[in-house]
């Protein structure tokens, strides 16, 4: 059994092969007499986009001499009178106080260790910190490493995350900026700190 | 007689207007023979391929353009010997190497000839029914899919055999005989939109 083509299909065969046949034939000898003359033309010779000119030669030699005679010049003017220019270290006291912009308060001591009573602090941010919270600003258990002279504000692994003072001292969950008190402290008290 | 009629076109379908020459393996030997020399720069040998395929190519420009242009088909075959030292002869015929050829050659000439200053008024020249038929044709063939469109025109323009287009389109003749049905089908349809 032979599938029976689309006779639409058969049609547009039938109308193509007719279209395709009425085309004219081409003069195959003289097409061919015509194309064999351009290939026996030569191909356009390939030029290089920057061919190499005398005129930038001499200006990258003129630059290159420029630049060796400058530091030649360089060198005689710094040297060409026999004496060598000696830089002397510069020795500085070991005591001298560094100044600067980025110099640090110089070291006072080490930090408080014993029970301290709050008027005797005067410096919140730099002395122990960690009370207990229960003692109402009256004194510190100096229990705990100081933090406010880190003073960077960046996060240590061993901060509290809920701590807010900036790196003043404080570690506990209150807001004093540096007044000392490390719990969390009655507000009533903060101002009998300072 | 109608019916008998009909059926003589449906089996004549699968030898179209080709001049036998490619279903025979001598003429495919011969033709590779040629193709060869012509690589080495034989002028003699290009000038058989040029008389064996200039017929295919002229109509398939025409076709392609709506016109005669004898400069395209020269084009073509200018392009053609210029580029045989890359041309590798994988099985697939000449005539489907210069296919892809001719096609590129009728873009450029298409948009050549957009580029060129458009008239004020169009030339008073009568269109020959042959060429409207064409034109027709040619149109309806534009709204077909790719391979669909590459098998007519393979076919019916070129004038290759089943196998050749199945060596073209690395397909089998059998797969290339359902596409062609399915082309002439949708071009029936197409057509019948149109008028």
């Amino acid at each position: 059994m032979t599938l029976q083509p689309d006779p639409a299909a058969v049609m547009v065969h039938e109308r193509l092969e007719r279209a395709v046949a009425g085309m004219p034939t081409p003069d195959v000898e003289a097409g061919w007499a015509a194309l064999a003359a351009q290939l026996e033309a030569p191909l356009a010779p390939v030029v290089p986009l920057r061919r190499p000119s005398r005129g930038r030669t001499v200006a990258l030699a003129v630059a290159a001499a420029m630049m060796l005679a400058g530091s030649a010049f360089a060198a005689v003017a710094h040297f060409g009178d026999g004496r060598a220019t000696h830089i002397e270290p510069v020795a500085t006291p070991v005591g001298a106080p560094v100044t600067g912009p980025h110099a640090h308060a110089p070291f006072t001591g080490p930090p408080h260790t014993g029970p301290t009573a709050d008027h005797d602090r005067t410096d919140g941010g730099s002395s122990a910190t960690g009370g207990d919270g229960s003692d109402s600003g009256a004194s510190d258990d100096g229990t705990s490493a100081s933090s406010g002279d880190d003073g960077d504000g960046s996060a240590k692994p061993g901060d509290d995350p809920n701590d807010r003072d900036q790196g003043t001292g404080n570690d506990g969950e209150h807001e004093d900026h540096g007044g000392g008190n490390d719990g969390a402290e009655d507000s009533s008290h903060s101002g009998s700190e300072h | 007689m109608e019916v008998s009629a009909f059926q003589s076109s449906a089996a004549n379908i699968s030898r179209v207007s080709s001049d036998g020459k490619g279903d025979e393996p001598d003429g495919r030997a011969h033709e590779r023979a040629l193709v060869a020399r012509a690589k080495d720069g034989d002028r003699d040998a290009f000038g058989a391929l040029y008389r064996e395929h200039v017929g295919a190519v002229a109509r398939l420009v025409r076709f392609r353009l709506g016109r005669e242009d004898e400069d395209a088909v020269s084009e073509v075959f200018l392009r053609a010997w210029r580029g045989l030292a890359t041309y590798r002869d994988t099985g697939v015929p000449f005539a489907a190497w210069l296919y892809g050829i001719a096609r590129h050659v009728a873009v450029d000439a298409l948009r050549a000839s957009v580029r060129t200053e458009p008239r004020a008024e169009l030339p008073d020249v009568e269109v020959e029914p042959m060429t409207a038929e064409l034109m027709t044709l040619h149109d309806a063939i534009e709204q077909l899919p790719t391979e669909q469109r590459q098998v007519i025109e393979l076919k019916y323009l070129v004038g290759m055999s089943n196998a050749e287009v199945a060596a073209a389109m690395d397909a089998s003749p059998g797969a290339i005989n359902a596409k062609q049905w399915r082309a002439l089908k949708a071009l029936a349809d197409v057509l019948e939109e149109r008028s």
